[in-house]
């Protein structure tokens, strides 16, 4: 008789970050998907109408399963995504301001901008750093961040 | 990596129990909204319908409710034909159906498949002006738009299943059955009804501006509230809208940072979600609405919307806001009321409010409840009332909400 293994305990940690992960990143994704169809006329009229059935909330269902995933098969690829991610959102944020600023010029767009931009950012970090994190280690020897500093000297 | 080589059982018992972690997060928190407790003794005795010279019944968001299903669609044809048989004047009764008449995007095409559900659910509604003494003393049906008979859109797509709603209710109307839908189509209003010599029902269509982009339509709408508020003279107005002018419930609170995963603060924040009363669309709506009603002098006796699935009585809060607000949208659906300030009065139960004119000048407020506790069949029941204008030549005549 064949037996599934499951998860080993040195891996329940990853799973269970992974999937807390995906689904913040699920939630602020859907949250995005809103904000960015609200700049285009289709509003929301209640928090209840965003949590209902519809295409907008399968974040909320993928994302979660993609992260418990990715912490199931790499600690090093979950913890890639996380820094690269945290990277994407910074950058995404600032320069989905500029541009809401740009093309709404008021407070709201502002902020649409930031959102749309932080959560695009956030994904494509997150898939970088997940690609880059299941690669093989032993072929991939470049540090994340490199940082070269000038001792001086004669 | 190939992704076929991802799909193996040792892999879906993980993918099994990311399932089940996310799930666990996903529902963790989460805890339903009480109701705020009043006193429910009744200030006001229901009055002998010798006293009456007409009635405002009030009802909003019943547009998930059937014919048959309803109590309260029957409750309020019920008060209908009592009120419609005992006064002795035309058009004396008057029902408005404060908006959403028609969930959950309005009347759609005739072409459509949903059109049969639409209509039936909007018909349910003009039955309730359909008993022989109301058809006998022309009882009326003003239909408001809400955002979901917009369609929940904006733009000509909202419109035509305004005119979709419209043709019905004209088709009703051809009937012998008098209904409408005001404004009509497309436009914001306001359109103004004298239901008695000294009170004016002025009713606006308040998605129209909340998904209208134009300022210089914005403009002219508040221009012309101001005419129908100083044209008004010494009648006392009320207004009604699909939303509210304030609100205890979902749509009228800052959302706690804990609700919602917190995501509501973004949505908020963002402008997404504009039907709430402090997005910035509705924040400028109430803000122009008040300078209307200062420079015209004459804040309305009442501000009636729907929009929040219950039953609220709340203080205006303003020197120039509406005396009393109003929120009547427990048609077919319910929503949490929590308590606020100027929360005179609140039930998260199904029902309708009346505002009763006496022929002696008073103006009363009743709130009508239509719910079941034990499983018994739902029957009417009063459980608040207040009177909001005393007679004139009563000791102490006042309005509420300016001293009385």
């Amino acid at each position: 008789m064949l037996g599934v293994p499951g998860p080993s305990a040195g891996q329940a940690g990853p799973v269970t970050a992974g999937t807390a992960a995906g689904f913040v990143v699920g939630t602020y994704t859907m949250t995005a998907i809103y904000v960015a169809k609200a700049r285009f006329g289709s509003y929301l009229y209640a928090l209840d109408d965003a949590l209902t059935l519809r295409p907008e909330i399968l974040p909320i269902f993928v994302l979660p399963i993609a992260g418990g995933w990715l912490g199931a098969e790499s600690t090093r690829a979950l913890k890639r995504s996380g820094l690269w991610g945290g990277v994407g959102f910074a950058g995404g944020a600032a320069l989905g301001a500029l541009v809401g600023e740009l093309v709404w010029k008021d407070d709201e767009g502002v902020w649409a901008g930031a959102i749309v931009g932080s959560a695009a950012g956030l994904l494509t970090g997150i898939v970088l750093g997940a690609r880059d994190g299941l690669g093989d280690p032993s072929s991939s020897p470049v540090p994340i961040l490199s940082l070269s500093i000038p001792l001086g000297g004669s | 990596m190939s992704w076929l080589g991802l799909v193996s059982a040792r892999r879906a018992a993980r993918l099994g129990a990311c399932l089940v972690a996310f799930v666990t997060i996903a529902f963790a928190g989460c805890s339903p909204a009480l109701a705020p407790a009043f006193d429910r003794s009744l200030t006001i005795d229901p009055p002998p319908p010798d006293s009456v010279e007409a009635v405002v019944l009030l009802v909003g968001d019943a547009g998930a409710a059937t014919w048959e299903e309803s109590p309260v669609l029957r409750g309020l044809a019920a008060e209908v034909e009592f009120w419609s048989e005992r006064i002795e004047r035309d058009s004396s009764v008057t029902v408005a159906f404060l908006g959403d008449n028609v969930y959950p995007v309005g009347v759609r095409d005739r072409s459509h498949s949903a059109f049969a559900t639409d209509s039936a659910r909007l018909m349910s509604q003009v039955n309730v002006l359909a008993g022989p003494f109301a058809r006998d003393r022309a009882a009326t049906g003003f239909f408001l738009a809400g955002n979901h008979d917009w369609g929940n859109t904006s733009g000509p797509e909202g419109v035509e299943r305004l005119r979709n709603q419209a043709a019905l209710l004209d088709a009703a109307n051809a009937a012998g059955i008098s209904v409408g839908l005001h404004p009509a189509p497309g436009d914001a209003g306001p359109v103004v009804a004298d239901v008695r010599e000294d009170v004016r029902v002025m009713m606006i269509d308040t998605h129209w501006f909340l998904q209208s982009g134009r300022v210089e339509d914005r403009s002219r709408f508040f221009v012309r509230v101001e005419e129908a508020l100083e044209s008004a003279g010494d009648r006392h107005v009320i207004m009604l809208a699909h939303h509210p002018y304030s609100s205890a419930g979902p749509h009228g609170l800052l959302t706690p940072g804990d609700r919602g995963l917190g995501i509501m603060f973004l949505l908020q924040r963002s402008g997404a979600l504009v039907q709430d009363l402090n997005s910035a669309v509705y924040s400028e709506f109430r803000e122009r609405l008040d300078l209307a009603f200062e420079r015209s002098g004459r804040p309305p006796l009442a501000f009636v919307g729907g929009h929040d699935h219950s039953l609220q009585v709340l203080d205006g809060t303003g020197d120039f806001s509406p005396r009393t607000s109003l929120v009547s949208g427990a048609g077919s659906k319910l929503s949490a009321v929590a308590a606020t300030e100027d929360l005179r009065f609140a039930a998260p139960l199904p029902g309708y409010m009346s505002l009763i004119f006496r022929r002696n000048g008073a103006v009363d407020l009743f709130v009508t409840t239509v719910a079941s506790s034990d499983g018994s069949p739902a029957t009417p029941q009063v459980v608040y009332s207040e009177r909001l204008v005393s007679p004139p030549d009563s000791p102490a005549s006042t309005v509420r909400g300016t001293g009385g």
